[in-house]
């Protein structure tokens, strides 16, 4: 073996021992990165645990299960809470009243925060100021929003004394079966406008600005260009928009509580009032447990054909 | 390398604070008293509606007789009450050790085991309050809770108002009482004359303040029989009088849409001519430019005259780490005579103790001047002679949910047929899950 050969071949054991020396080191390094990883992640995980799935489960146990007042050792009934629930009338107008409440107000408020979106997309001091007033509302705690829309409401409320000095004529708002459930919507979609729009603006400021040069060499006008290339393209956010307003439509409350009671004649009796009403005024939780576990199922049911419908738009 | 694993120890550290900080809030407390034997000594948790300024004289009086005693207040608004309570006495919470629970809803906090047995202190209760208030503080023949406040209403008027219209002021003699029609007569007339709106209930859709006239017209409760579980709303008198609690609606009398909480607010404003309240409102109005009076509740044309007597009891959460405290709280609040007026005084409102009534109802009408002139003799007439509580009975929180939603939807303009008979079958039904 002459010198040179000699020092290839000790360079070349040395490359051996450096690569696995660096394979281990990467393994130890990918351990790490692990357990730092895990370490970060626990207290969400745990939080995730607490707060969201061990109440799940809790409900979902309870709903098979009957204590009542006078007999409140829980026991087994298997289906009878929801075989009950859905034998009673006051359940089923419920559901249609928040059927109704989610399939009006998801396409109205998410179709506004679209073409708001669109609007204040563009930068520029006015722009920035007319963005932060829709905005407003978001930051206004639900309660406070219901309360200063029950002023609004009442008979001689704010949205009277417009209606009066454009001459026409007075509402009764929340005092009537026909106009109350459109008054929550009114209210909740207030609420909710500016905050979906944030999203989908962050969709609309991340296309690229070539498409729109190459849609107007193509002679689209403006709303030709939102049609052709913004609507598909803010697809994404839009899909999570949608999904996350149902989930909260679902469990609109607070202003039915602090509002309607769910009346009048139960016109804005929401399936979430109605779990709080089973559960804390008429004291029945375990039917309160079935009628939740059946509103995260429509929820979820709900969310899936959205997924469904976007994804085959997607093709 | 050496910052990674110092970041893992930092994020290893900071969860683990996160667990222990969880951790403490259900650790038992440090300073758990050590009572029996002698005198007492600890730190109580005591709940109820009122502010703690009403509550201060209460509690000041019962520290003073136990220096080592600590007795720390919450306050839950009224209309939160029974939910926040039926959530944290039903997850065996032990950070209550006293509340007041209304009368109406002891037997129920007592069947669901949220009420101490405090069926010992029977005797000496039964001597200090009156028979149909013991009575609603027994569940399966043991003493629940004790008294802590009672109630009654009366008419509150603006004398502006009445005099713009030439209308009579109403007599503060409970003999010469007006009736519901008259007053909805002279209501009319007063708005008619400038008053923004005649008449008003202070809580406009309680069956608390409508249940009165209903008896008065000759009607019952609405509920009774076998162990107070039978339901019947839908009579000729409770036709009659919600008919007529309907069309003040109608007819714009009174206001729709307005809640019990902004009723007060109206009055003092000078906005109503008539005010049907609970003494809780007889007090003294510095900010209002509003002349007012006070009179005897109306009672139905032809009828006798009768008025409501919803009240407060003070109970013991059984889950409580200190149920000597407790009980000795509950005891000195509501059969002790001295613990009683405090209260009163405090609160402004009637002691459920009977003694008590006498100074209290002095103090009141003492503070609240010249308006609330002969409140102390409406007050003793009322509960002497008119008073009336529903039965106790551990349906009362379905069947009077229910009636009230009933009441919201006549104010709106619902038939008050269609309303009732949905009300009594929504009554029904919650009372099968009762088993």
């Amino acid at each position: 073996m002459t010198a040179d050969s000699r020092t290839r071949t000790a360079k070349a054991a040395r490359t051996v021992t450096q690569a696995g020396g660096r394979r281990s080191s990467a393994a130890r390094q990918r351990r790490e990165l692990l357990l730092v990883a895990a370490v970060f992640l626990a207290p969400a995980l745990l939080a995730l645990f607490i707060t969201r799935l061990l109440p799940a489960g809790v409900s979902l146990v309870e709903s098979f299960m009957r204590s009542t007042i006078l007999n409140p050792t829980p026991r087994f009934v298997g289906l009878q809470n929801y075989a009950e629930l859905f034998a009673d009338p006051a359940f089923h107008s419920s559901l249609l009243v928040t059927l109704v409440f989610t399939v009006i107000l998801n396409p109205l408020q998410v179709g506004l925060a679209f073409l708001l979106a669109v609007l204040y997309s563009r930068s520029g001091r006015t722009t920035r100021f007319f963005r932060a007033l829709v905005i407003v509302p978001v930051v206004v705690p639900p309660a406070i929003s219901a309360i200063f829309w029950g002023i609004v409401y009442r008979p001689d409320g704010l949205a009277n004394a417009l209606l009066r000095s454009l001459g026409l004529p007075e509402q009764p708002f929340l005092t009537s079966p026909d106009q109350a459930l459109g008054s929550i919507m009114l209210l909740v979609g207030w609420v909710g406008l500016g905050y979906w729009m944030l999203f989908l603006i962050a969709g609309i400021n991340d296309i690229p600005e070539e498409l729109y040069e190459a849609a107007s060499i193509d002679g689209a006008g403006s709303w030709r260009k939102h049609l052709s290339v913004t609507l598909p393209l803010v697809r994404r956010p839009m899909l999570f928009v949608l999904v996350a307003a149902t989930a909260i439509h679902f469990i609109t409350f607070a202003p039915v509580q602090i509002l309607t009671r769910g009346g009048p004649n139960g016109s804005t009796n929401l399936i979430m009032y109605d779990v709080y009403k089973r559960a804390y005024d008429l004291r029945d939780v375990s039917m309160a447990q079935a009628e939740v576990v059946i509103l995260v199922l429509l929820a979820l049911s709900i969310v899936a054909i959205q997924f469904r419908m976007m994804r085959g738009s997607d093709r | 390398m050496n910052i990674r694993r110092h970041t893992a120890a930092v994020a290893l550290g900071a969860s683990a604070l996160l667990v222990l900080t969880a951790c403490a809030g259900s650790s038992p407390d440090a300073d758990a008293p050590a009572a029996s034997g002698g005198d007492l000594e600890g730190t109580l948790q005591f709940v109820s509606t009122q502010v703690p300024e009403k509550m201060a004289p209460v509690i000041d009086a019962f520290e003073q007789a136990h220096p080592d005693v600590t007795v720390e207040y919450s306050q839950v608004p009224f209309d939160k009450y029974n939910p926040v309570l039926q959530q944290r006495l039903g997850a065996g919470d032990d950070t209550i050790d006293v509340y007041a629970v209304e009368q109406v809803n002891a037997a129920q906090y007592a069947a669901q085991g949220y009420l101490t047995d405090l069926d010992d202190l029977a005797e000496k209760t039964e001597k200090v309050v009156s028979e149909s208030v013991f009575e609603s503080l027994q569940y399966d023949g043991a003493l629940r809770a004790l008294p802590m406040l009672s109630s009654t209403q009366v008419l509150l008027y603006n004398k502006g108002l009445l005099d713009a219209a030439g209308i009579e002021h109403p007599s503060a003699d409970p003999e010469q009482r007006l009736t519901w029609q008259q007053l909805t007569e002279d209501a009319t007339a007063a708005q008619q004359a400038g008053a923004k709106y005649g008449l008003m209930l202070n809580q406009p859709e309680a069956y608390y303040q409508l249940e009165p006239i209903i008896e008065s017209a000759g009607g019952d409760a609405g509920i009774g029989g076998e162990n107070n579980l039978e339901v019947d709303i839908t009579g000729d008198e409770w036709q009659e009088v919600l008919g007529w609690y309907g069309e003040l609606y109608e007819s714009g009398l009174a206001p729709r849409g307005i809640g019990g909480f902004e009723t007060g607010p109206m009055f003092l404003n000078g906005e109503l001519a008539y005010y049907v309240t609970g003494i809780w409102n007889v007090k003294p109005t510095p900010d209002s430019e509003v002349d007012w009076g006070v009179a005897p509740m109306p009672q139905w044309e032809g009828g006798e005259a009768v008025t409501p007597v919803i009240g407060w009891a003070i109970g013991a959460n059984p889950k409580s780490d200190v149920p000597e405290l407790a009980r000795a709280f509950a005891e000195f609040v509501g059969i002790d005579e001295e613990g009683a007026t405090a209260l009163g005084t405090g609160t402004k409102e009637i002691p459920g103790h009977l003694e008590a009534i006498g100074p209290v109802m002095a103090d009141i009408e003492a503070t609240a001047g010249e308006h609330a002139a002969g409140i102390a003799e409406i007050v003793e007439y009322e509960l002497n002679n008119t008073a009336s509580a529903p039965p106790a009975s551990v349906g009362f929180p379905q069947f009077q949910e229910n009636v009230n939603l009933s009441l919201a939807d006549i104010r709106n303009g619902l038939s008050v047929e269609d309303s009732l008979e949905k009300a009594q079958e929504a009554i029904e039904s919650a009372w099968k899950r009762l088993n």
